[in-house]
């Protein structure tokens, strides 16, 4: 007998045990209002359909009626989740805001989850971009409508939704190339995201910020132009991407009840990736890449008696 | 997508206690068949196995392992093997320390010590894994603690080997890009265990409770709910992080906050 044998011949055998199923979620949101602005399309989108499948009452708020209403309810629907209720609004004005609470308040008593989705922001190419006008107009639509929204819920409601979750990303400390308006505003946002908690510590709210690196939408592509997204499969591979649904069921994750513990966290989806997304890495794949230096290409002309161009990718 | 645990097999060492024993109970409530380990001696095996069973989970397999000693964690992971053929959840909890009262009682020998209880685990365990098991158990979760980036009497030894395990994290992430496999550190604070009275003395939760209030603490059963969520399947895109489950506490843990309610707390 082996080791392994002798210690399972003590390990008493489970006998047909039960399934247990998937992990249970301590807070059932089946019937709970989730509003989601900006949740018409991408990443709000995913995290609508997230909470739909969970039977949530799903409130989504968009601005260009540049959506496809009918993709959107045929989403839900083949999601098994209830028709989700779409509502117009700019999320920088106060005035929209507003409506769209008092339309919710006339069918829901609580909202359970808000998260604060739209961003809006100037591309900056250049320092003489910089404009104050510019800069203020994406806190109004990047940063305030987190803490706006808030203060109007627990007007309407009468107390503020037991989870916030703000979407953000790690432009604030890694360079993304016209990001400047959209990393300064999300840095706000963060930053308001542990003062509020501060001001809330002990209440049944927490309120976390979801940060991604790039989920593959329509924004990408507006924000970084068609290459990025070929440029960086081929540099990093697909793991480099996060999908939407990942996004959708971390969100549902920080609002299942699990993580109610968690509150004033800024939580960075990305597969660990943003840590190795440097030089080095480039350096050590160099080969595989496809991105030789004259030096290897010297090694390699030796070694193959004077032929081949060194580039191994 | 959320995984069913029903007879998989989760390790949890330092499991039969604290966070470690409330982390098996999460996921055994799960259907899972938790394998928790002590070295003390000082588990009570009946009590613990009393509990799995008020909460409808299997009965765990309570194993006597020193985390620091391969010679344990061999038979162990072949126990795993024989069972089950493969690990799920691997939780590195253990956390054993001297505790230290200034720079004279610091010593190598200690800080060592320190680094094989409390960090290299997180290492040999998941070498075995895949030399045993042939692969790597799909989640990682190493207990960290605020102390990195706080300061907490008598606390270097835990600090500092953390920080460790914190970047070992990381590193370990980016070594396995591509696997089944994702690796995160949950950190936590005043979990009143009794391996945190141990180090922080008698009297401090009942200072915590007066001049900061229950808030502060942080059940360990909240930190084993983050933990299954973290093992879940909704945040699978997660890896290489730390995360806090502690409130938004430590943000606002400072003589500031106190001036703030000097009145109200008699300062």
């Amino acid at each position: 007998m082996t080791t392994a044998q002798l210690l399972n011949s003590s390990t008493p055998q489970l006998p047909d045990a039960p399934r247990y199923g998937p992990v249970r979620l301590p807070n059932v949101l089946q019937g709970k209002a989730a509003l989601i602005t900006g949740g018409t399309k991408g990443l709000g989108l995913a995290i609508g359909l997230a909470f739909g499948r969970e039977g949530a009452r799903v409130y989504l708020t968009h601005k260009w009626g540049s959506a496809d209403l009918d993709a959107v309810r045929r989403r839900f629907a083949e999601a098994g989740a209830p028709e989700p209720r779409v509502l117009d609004a700019d999320a920088s004005s106060d005035e929209d805001t507003a409506a769209v609470l008092q339309a919710i308040r006339k069918e829901q008593d609580a909202i359970e989850v808000f998260v604060s989705n739209v961003s809006f922001a100037q591309v900056i190419t250049g320092l003489d971009m910089y404009k104050k006008r510019s800069f203020l107009s994406s806190l109004s639509y990047s940063a305030w409508p987190m803490i706006g929204t808030m203060q109007k819920i627990r007007e309407v409601f009468g107390r503020y939704p037991r989870y916030v979750l703000a979407t953000s990303c790690d432009g604030a400390e890694t360079y993304y190339p016209g990001y400047d308006f959209v990393a300064a505003a999300k840095t706000v946002m963060e930053t308001f995201c542990k003062y509020l908690t501060t001001h809330l510590f002990g209440q049944d709210v927490r309120i976390n910020v979801l940060r991604s690196r790039p989920v593959s939408t329509e924004s990408l592509v507006a924000t970084f132009g068609e290459g990025f997204e070929p440029f960086l499969r081929r540099y990093h591979g697909d793991g480099y991407f996060i999908s939407l649904d990942e996004v959708g069921d971390a969100a549902l994750a920080l609002c299942s009840g699990l993580l109610d513990a968690v509150s004033g966290q800024v939580i960075l989806l990305d597969r660990g990736v943003a840590f190795s997304d440097n030089l080095m890495r480039l350096y050590e794949q160099r080969e595989r890449r496809g991105l030789p230096l004259a030096a290897d290409a010297a090694r390699t002309t030796e070694k193959s008696g004077g032929k081949g161009d060194g580039d191994q990718g | 997508m959320r995984n069913d645990f029903t007879g998989k097999a989760v390790l949890v060492t330092g499991g039969t206690m604290g966070i470690g024993l409330a982390t098996g109970l999460a996921f055994g409530r799960n259907g899972a068949h938790a394998y928790l380990t002590h070295s003390w001696g000082s588990a009570d095996e009946a009590d613990v196995r009393k509990a799995f069973r008020d909460a409808g989970a299997p009965e765990p397999a309570i194993v006597q392992a020193d985390a620091a000693n391969d010679d344990d964690t061999v038979p162990l992971i072949e126990r795993i093997q024989a069972d089950h053929g493969a690990l799920e959840v691997f939780v590195s909890n253990v956390s054993m320390v001297p505790a230290t009262t200034g720079i004279d009682s610091l010593s190598r020998r200690a800080l060592f010590k320190s680094l094989e209880y409390c960090t290299w685990p997180l290492v040999s365990y998941l070498q075995q894994a895949k030399k045993i098991l042939g692969r790597l158990p799909r989640y990682a979760i190493a207990i960290s603690t605020d102390g990195v980036d706080h300061y907490y009497e008598g606390y270097d030894y835990v600090g500092v080997s953390k920080a460790v395990l914190e970047t070992l994290c990381r590193y370990l992430c980016a070594h396995l890009e591509g696997e089944d496999i994702r690796i995160n550190a949950v950190r936590t604070r005043n979990v009143i265990t009794r391996s945190a009275l141990a180090i922080h003395g008698e009297d401090y939760p009942a200072f915590v409770r007066k001049y900061g209030g229950e808030p502060h603490f942080i059940r360990a059963e909240e930190v084993a709910d983050a933990i299954l969520a973290l093992c879940s399947g909704m945040l699978d895109a997660l890896s290489g992080q730390v995360i806090s489950v502690d409130r938004g506490g430590p943000f606002s843990d400072s003589l500031m906050r106190l001036y703030r309610h000097r009145e109200e707390y008699g300062l």
